[in-house]
This record gives C-alpha cells, sequence and structure tokens, in this order.
C-alpha cells in the first residue's frame, strides 16, 4: 500500500502502509459515521480526514474539484513513529517536480467578491467572512515527491500525506491546530493575521487594530463553540483565552494567533459536532457566513478547510487543512484565502491571498 | 433564577449563556421555536446578538411585544436593536461597522462609579437612535463616538446593551452581570 504520513507530536511523524480506508457516504451523517468508528475501533490508532462541508448542507450548489467523499478514516492496521530526518528518508524525491500554478479566478473576481462581503457586512448580515480561490496545476510527479519537495519550505508543524484512493492524495503543510484533545483539555489555536516573512512583526502585525480585531472575533466564536460542547458550564468546563495574539513565524510567512481551552469528557464525534467547520477559515457569525461563502465561492474547498489529524481512544489531534495540496490524477490542486472584514482593503487582501501561495510557483 | 435566552443564529450564544450562568439557570431556545418557549416561568428573556438586522426578525419582535407588562427583557447588540424598534425608535446604518473592536464607558450618575473606563466589546455595524418619546434612558455611552452602549426603559422593564457582555474582551462581566441581577430582583 501506499505510505501514509500524519504529525503526532512535534517532530514525530505516524507512518503506515498497513492500513483500512472507511469512507463516510453522502448519505451518511458524519456524527454516526464517527460514531461508528469509535465503538469499532476505539483503541485503534486512525487517521481522520474530513472536508469542510461535511456538515453543512448549504454547499449543495457549488462544483467540486475532484471525486472525494466527506470524510475519510484510515483504520491503521501497523504504523511506526518517525523522526523528522527518517521520514524525509522515507521519500523518493524525483526531478520533474516543478509545477507551475493557475488561479481558477481572476483578481478582478476575487476584488469584487471582497467588495460583496464588504456591503454585507455593512447592513449588518455578517462580521467577517474567509474567503477564498483555488489553483490548479498539472503535475506527473507523485504525491511523495511532492511531500519531499515543499517538506522543509512550508514548515507548518500538523503536516501529512494521505493517499486517499489511487488516484488521490492530500499532502497536508497545515501550520494550524484546529483541535487537540489531551487528557480532559480541549485545545484550539486559531490563526489569523498574516505578514510577509521580512517585514517587521510589531509594527506590520501587533500594530495593526485591524489584525486584532480580525482575530479577537474569531476568539469570540471558538470560546462559543468551545462552550457549546458542554451543557452544564459550571467551574471548568467553560472556556479560557489562554493566549492572545501570539507569534507563529514560518519560513516564508509570519501570523498571529490565540489558544482557547476547555475541559471535558465528551467524545470526537459530539465534539466536531459542535464545531465544524473551523471558525477561522468560515466567519462569524457562522452559519451566516457560511450561507456568503456557499453564493461567492465557486467551488466546493471539499479537503481545503476542513480537518486532517490522529485519533486514538479519547485523544486526538486535528490541524486545519490550509497550506494543502490534492493531487488528483495528473492534476494538482492549491487554494488560499483571507479573512475579509469592513477594514480589509481589496488589494491588500488579494496581495496576502498572493503571499500565501508565495512558494508554490503560482503565475496570477 | 431562571432565563429563557433566544438564540438569532448567532455565534456568541453559548458565551453568553456562560455568562450568564452564575446567576442564572440559562434555558437556550432558537427564535424559530418560539412557540415552544415559555417566558412565563422565565425571570428574565434574553435577546441574543445576531446576524442581519431587526427588519429580519418580525417574529421575534411580535413576540417581545406579546410578553407579559412586568416581563423583565434583556436585548444584546440586535436584541437591543430589536427592543429599540418595538418601543417606536429607529436603527439606522452605522458607519464605519465596528466589529471586534473595543471603547470605554462613560457612565451617568446612576450608575456604579466601577463601570466608569472599562472597556467593552462591540460588534455592530446598525445603532439606535432614541428619541424622548422611545422612553429610553441612557446610563453609558462609548467614550470615542458617544453612542448609546447600555440603556434601560422608563416604562418597560427592558435593559439593552449595545456591547457584548459575554467577549473576552469586555472588562469586570462579573459586575456587569451583579447589575443585572440585582435589576432582576427590583
Amino acid at each position: 500500500m501506499k505510505k501514509l504520513f500524519c504529525f503526532l507530536r512535534e517532530d514525530e511523524f505516524l507512518k503506515s502502509d498497513d492500513y483500512s480506508i472507511i469512507s463516510c457516504d453522502d448519505n451518511t451523517d458524519l456524527c454516526t459515521f464517527l460514531n461508528q468508528l469509535q465503538k469499532i475501533y476505539f483503541s485503534q490508532m486512525k487517521v481522520v480526514q474530513i472536508n469542510f462541508e461535511a456538515e453543512h448542507r448549504c454547499f449543495s450548489g457549488q462544483k467540486a474539484l475532484y471525486p472525494a467523499a466527506k470524510a475519510t478514516v484510515f483504520v491503521l492496521n501497523r504504523y511506526s513513529v518517525v523522526r523528522e530526518e527518517e521520514l524525509l528518508a522515507e521519500l523518493t524525491a524525483v526531478e520533474d517536480t516543478d509545477v507551475v500554478f493557475q488561479t481558477l479566478e481572476l483578481k478582478s473576481a476575487f476584488i469584487e467578491k471582497v467588495d460583496i462581503i464588504k456591503k454585507e457586512i455593512a447592513a449588518g448580515r455578517l462580521y467577517q467572512a474567509n474567503l477564498t480561490a483555488p489553483l490548479k496545476a498539472e503535475c506527473l510527479a507523485p504525491a511523495e515527491a511532492i511531500f519531499k519537495k515543499y517538506f522543509s519550505l512550508l514548515n507548518g508543524q500538523y503536516r501529512a500525506l494521505l493517499p486517499l484512493s489511487d488516484d488521490c492524495s492530500v499532502i497536508s503543510f497545515s501550520p494550524e491546530l484546529f483541535l487537540q484533545k489531551s487528557g480532559l483539555m480541549l485545545t484550539t489555536r486559531p490563526i489569523k493575521g498574516s505578514l510577509n516573512s521580512d517585514k517587521n512583526f510589531e509594527a506590520g502585525l501587533m500594530a495593526d487594530s485591524k489584525e486584532e480585531a480580525e482575530l479577537s472575533m474569531i476568539v469570540d466564536l471558538l470560546r462559543n463553540d468551545l462552550n457549546r460542547i458542554e451543557p452544564d458550564p459550571a467551574g471548568p468546563h467553560s472556556a479560557v483565552v489562554t493566549k492572545h495574539r501570539a507569534a507563529l513565524k514560518l519560513k516564508y510567512i509570519q501570523h498571529t494567533f490565540s489558544e482557547i481551552q476547555i475541559q471535558t469528557e465528551k467524545s470526537l464525534p459530539e465534539i466536531l459536532e459542535c464545531t465544524l467547520p473551523g471558525g477561522s477559515i468560515s466567519g462569524c457569525p457562522k452559519l451566516e457566513s457560511l450561507k456568503l461563502i456557499s453564493e461567492l465561492e465557486a467551488y466546493k474547498r471539499q479537503v481545503y478547510t476542513g480537518t486532517i489529524g490522529w485519533w486514538k481512544d479519547n485523544e486526538f489531534s486535528l490541524n486545519l487543512a490550509i497550506r494543502t495540496f490534492i493531487q488528483y490524477q495528473d492534476a494538482l490542486y492549491y487554494h488560499a484565502g483571507c479573512g475579509i472584514v469592513y477594514d480589509s482593503d481589496a488589494e491588500k487582501e488579494w496581495a496576502e491571498f498572493v503571499l500565501k501561495t508565495g512558494k508554490i510557483n503560482a503565475v496570477l | 433564577m431562571k432565563a429563557l435566552l433566544i438564540d438569532h443564529d448567532d455565534s456568541f450564544t453559548y458565551n453568553l449563556r456562560n455568562w450568564l450562568s452564575p446567576a442564572f439557570s440559562v434555558e437556550v431556545r432558537s427564535h424559530r421555536d418560539l412557540d415552544v418557549a415559555s417566558p412565563a416561568t422565565a425571570d428574565l428573556v434574553v435577546l441574543s446578538p445576531g446576524p442581519k438586522s431587526p427588519a429580519d426578525y418580525p417574529h421575534v419582535k411580535k413576540f417581545i411585544q406579546q410578553l407579559k407588562p412586568s416581563q423583565k427583557v434583556l436585548g444584546v447588540c440586535l436584541g437591543m436593536q430589536m427592543m429599540t424598534e418595538c418601543a417606536g425608535g429607529m436603527v439606522t446604518p452605522y458607519s464605519p461597522p465596528l466589529h471586534g473592536k473595543k471603547s470605554k464607558l462613560v457612565v451617568n450618575s446612576e450608575l456604579n462609579p466601577a463601570f466608569n473606563g472599562i472597556r467593552v466589546a462591540r460588534y455592530h455595524s446598525l445603532q439606535c437612535v432614541f428619541t424622548p418619546s422611545v422612553g429610553f434612558d441612557v446610563l453609558a455611552v462609548s467614550e470615542d463616538d458617544h453612542k448609546p452602549m447600555w440603556v434601560r426603559h422608563r416604562h418597560h422593564p427592558w435593559l439593552g446593551f449595545q456591547f457584548h457582555p459575554e467577549s473576552f474582551m469586555t472588562e469586570k462581566p462579573e459586575l456587569i452581570l451583579q447589575f443585572v441581577q440585582d435589576w432582576c430582583r427590583l
């Protein structure tokens, strides 16, 4: 079987080439699907991939870029834990991995959509919406080679390579933690605010009130989503903001992020029911922003801005699937996006979109 | 005490529930399920913030108008805007919108001076316009743009916050809750 890799802890990865793939069909509710898996494979290590649209029905009108189940779970029959160097040594490089991405959306269309969102914000419909667009490249190199090529360059902590089927693989370099549960402690670390890595963090991000508001909104939204998990809000079962506007510096980009925690005995299916899709890639209020996204974005996001990670017993760690490639047959897809608020300048948001695709050789 | 919290598909409803919960046992109901809500047994009806404008929630405004005259109501953001329209006031666009931003409060002589200067979170692109006939007393305004932030009706037992008491950005949330609790007991 094709090799699968998934982040486990900092600098440690799961590696497996002996697993069973179980997909959630369109007619099965995600929570029911995960509950069934939990019953059968509770103590087995599982790697989970869930699409952005999995829990919501408002996205039925959009085009799909590739065929994909709304959720896929890899039940690992055998796996080992490898460090970064061992992982890289496992991957076969090929010479011809040069790809050129073309955006599937024109700059003018993107800018028009930013202005529509700003009008909707002014009218009171919502406070923030995350606007994204896909890019596509022709690519004949194997997924392993793509994973190897970008592994050090896109150095997000939550990296994974998942062979979804014979002709479809997910290659994720996400720097964002969506949800992690360790013991009773559930943690989320939303990222908002982006800046070129050669610019000054203090002046470019910390001193910017638009960047502060954009993240603060999402912190309140995620507090809400975590608070919703626990029916009785007494004692420690109420969300706490443990970090706000901390720095995340990657090789190609820098961000601000926050951390919110809550204590809960609930399991993954119940937790995801209250939290999917992630607040930082939806908008605020969430339901209204999801509706607006379905009106504005021509393509389904599918794997992009969904979640990927591991799950065993009652513990798990799931990324937010941004900075993620999807290889389908001889096409390679990548997406980027930005949080749009009333203060957003359409040209600057486009520049942020370009920055987020900066290391993948996109012709825009 | 019991609170009935009407949710307008907002993403802050459960923060509001948790903010209220030290003083109230809170029941959350969607604005779509008002026919099964039981305000008669609630000491306080809370109208959540939410997307869009009061004009999009005619059924909630009707629900407010049909409450018993002694029913205490707390409206937050959109909730306060709906109460304003029910009382004959106007809600108009506010530009530029303030979303996820903070302002300091300036309080009148009736409020505890401890509230003076506290930072409160704001999420609104609409504002309430009060004329004297609408019947709201403004207990606090924002320091930077002088907008009504904390209002109380003179005849109906209605309290309104344009700011978000449940936000992590709002200072002294326990003291604000204490005020609501004391007002509820009057």
